[in-house]
């Protein structure tokens, strides 16, 4: 997925319009000319003026292709770029309700199925990962990992 | 000559020096898989660090690096394919080499010369770190303000394709800093209501979704192919290592003040130590037309630049809290989490903690050798672990590390979000560096500006008026300033 450097400086434009509309309506330190809205509004400033370039140099330039990234060739790369967001999506819903053993396990073997690695091997090492997660984190690291389903199996 | 006793005691324990060995395992292993580099092999080491003492964690962070710049040469060697960005350079040379047979003079030439690259790194940190820090006591907000701002130059400037590609990543970074309740006046900035922002963006996540998970995004993107591995028979790299340092030893000092020197400039590391140095090296050789064909002495002058630079980075970030580049842009977020907070008085309050770090990249430099000899053995069969296998487990990493910051899915979220972020902005060739710099030294130069405008009364030309900070200032200016004119001299020759 990549936009043109027309599109992207069209977006840095709008950006820097939100950003600076949103520092104006920072409160100054009272009886300093500098308060807390000042970098905000020279990123803003800085933002627009780098989105202004891009986008005057992609229309002097011209319509040529764009060169895409070499993933972008391979079949099924946007649809598994989307499924990768996903999963970590669904870790963070999941994970309070059904704990980390069982959402890693989940999240993990649908990585493996992703990139094509056979059903039954993927849920074994998903299983197998989660659980050597679990312990080494919870036990060695203390990290108190959500328990969930294992609640009363493991420590 | 009691805080250098004292740091030895500190380092020269079994579990520092486990810590020390693992690490560089772990190093070694991230280093040589081509897609993962040293910043991410320290990203994702962070978590882990939280539960040793302050000097295991450093100690981890240190020969982590160090090891890791060494092994992508492994993969570039033997494959064409740099493990670490900082191999890139010469990459090209050292594949020529292996088809010409000679690839355990490559790789000898690569362990031994990053080892003692590192070695004199080391050596120009503990001498100029103490002297420098004892200058930096006198350093004032308009002083800071000018290292911060020239730091960030230099990252757009030295480190990216386009300037102002660079400039969109920094902008970004310093829009992050921006996040929170600490700024000059106390009040919650771009928050959105949400508690867990007031005290700012976490830094570690942030960096694990900026160097991770936008990896592994692409990774996985692409089908997570295996490479195809050439089995290479290694000889015995230490063949030839006497004739190499009575040769070469002009490239390697060469080599090791470039990459040193890069090191120290803030915001410029390693992989752009590799590049310049291998370019000197060219220029200055009696045998150019060899370059390229799998000639020996480009890869001394580089591989001892890149590794001297990680330990050049050190500097300004030890004495200043200025990262030297994007390895110890995490370095610092470590020592502050750690108490062990970078600057100048660190040298004062803490000096066996210091010691102890000089000691440390000793140490981790000379492990390299006997690690990296053996790490060569076992260099192809490590390339052969499928990557479909890998990649996944790095996410489960990354996801557990975003985690243990503070115990919550708000890590998680964050990492995500920056992992998206990192994912796009290299799809649109906008350098990470900068936006991870702009978030490190956003905070310092906003302060530093606003407190330095309120003790001038908004003179702007304070920041001229000491002798340091007028020199600092004039330095930055020009950063800023050369590139500038660089390009409206190439425009009005294209012109005529």
């Amino acid at each position: 997925m990549r936009f043109s450097d027309l599109i992207l400086g069209l977006l840095l434009l709008a950006g820097a319009a939100v950003l600076f509309s949103a520092a104006s309506g920072l409160p100054p330190i009272p009886g300093q000319a500098y308060g807390a809205d000042v970098f905000p509004v020279l990123t803003a400033a800085g933002l627009a003026a780098c989105g202004f370039i891009l986008a005057v140099g992609s229309v002097r330039a011209g319509p040529f292709p764009l060169a895409q990234a070499t993933w972008v060739r391979t079949p099924g790369a946007g649809f598994r770029a989307a499924a990768t967001i996903a999963l970590v999506l669904a870790y963070i819903a999941l994970t309070p309700l059904i704990g980390f053993v069982a959402t890693a396990t989940v999240v993990l073997t649908g990585l493996f199925l992703l990139v094509r690695v056979p059903v039954v091997q993927a849920i074994g090492i998903a299983l197998a990962t989660a659980l050597f997660t679990y312990l080494s984190f919870n036990m060695l690291l203390r990290v108190p990992l959500p328990r969930g389903l294992v609640e009363g199996f493991l420590p | 000559m009691n805080a250098v006793l004292a740091g030895l005691e500190l380092v020269l324990r079994w579990d520092v020096i486990l810590t020390i060995l693992v690490a560089s395992a772990f190093g070694l292993v991230v280093g040589a898989i081509p897609g993962l580099t040293a910043t991410m092999a320290i990203a994702l080491l962070v978590p882990i660090t939280f539960f040793m003492d302050p000097i295991p964690a450093v100690g981890a962070m240190i020969s982590c690096s160090a090891m890791a710049i060494f092994a992508g040469d492994i993969p570039a060697t033997l494959m064409r394919m740099p493990g670490t960005p900082a191999s890139a350079a010469y990459s090209d040379e050292c594949y020529a080499m292996t088809r010409k047979g000679e690839a355990e003079v490559a790789l000898g030439a690569n362990v031994l010369f990053s080892a003692l690259g590192g070695l004199f790194g080391t050596a120009v940190l503990i001498v100029s770190a103490p002297l420098l820090a004892e200058i930096a006591l006198g350093f004032s907000s308009f002083e800071y303000f000018w290292l911060a701002l020239m730091g960030l130059a230099c990252a757009i400037f030295i480190g990216s394709g386009s300037p102002v590609k660079g400039l969109v990543s920094l902008f970004l970074g310093l829009f992050v800093a921006q996040i929170g309740i600490d700024n000059p006046a106390g009040v919650p900035r771009f928050t959105f209501g949400n508690s867990n922002l007031l005290g700012g963006v976490d830094f570690i996540p942030a960096m694990i979704g900026l160097f991770a998970m936008s990896e592994v995004i692409r990774t996985i993107a692409a089908g997570a192919p295996d490479w195809s591995v050439r089995q290479t028979s290694l000889g015995n790299p230490l063949k030839g290592w006497g004739r190499l340092i009575v040769k070469y030893w002009p490239q390697q000092i060469r080599g090791n003040i470039t990459g040193t020197a890069i090191g120290i400039l803030p915001g410029a590391g390693a992989d752009i130590a590799a590049w310049v140095s291998y370019a000197m090296s060219r220029k200055f050789s009696k045998t150019p037309e060899k370059f390229g064909t799998g000639h020996v002495e480009g890869i001394i002058e580089s591989t001892s630049a890149n590794n001297a630079a990680l330990a050049g980075a050190w500097v300004p970030a030890l004495v200043f809290g200025i990262p030297g580049d994007s390895i110890t842009a995490i370095v610092i977020g470590v020592l502050y989490l750690k108490g062990l907070n970078p600057g100048p008085t660190l040298f004062l309050n803490n000096p066996e903690s210091i010691y102890a770090v000089f000691i440390i990249f000793i140490i981790a430099n000379l492990a390299m050798i006997p690690l990296g000899l053996a790490a060569l053995k076992a260099g192809t069969a490590l390339l052969r672990f499928p990557r479909r296998i890998l990649i996944p487990l790095i996410l489960l990493f990354c996801i557990v590390g975003a985690y243990a910051v503070n115990n919550s899915a708000y890590g998680v979220v964050l990492m995500l979000v920056f992992g998206i972020l990192g994912f796009l902005m290299e799809e649109h060739d906008i350098p990470i560096a900068p936006c991870v710099l702009g978030i490190v030294l956003g905070k310092m130069l906003e302060e530093s500006f606003v407190t330095s405008m309120i003790k001038a009364d908004g003179n702007l030309l304070a920041f001229f008026e000491r002798p340091i900070a007028g020199g600092l200032g004039v330095m930055t200016l020009l950063v800023f300033c050369l590139p500038l004119w660089g390009a409206l001299k190439r425009r009005r020759a294209a012109a005529t």
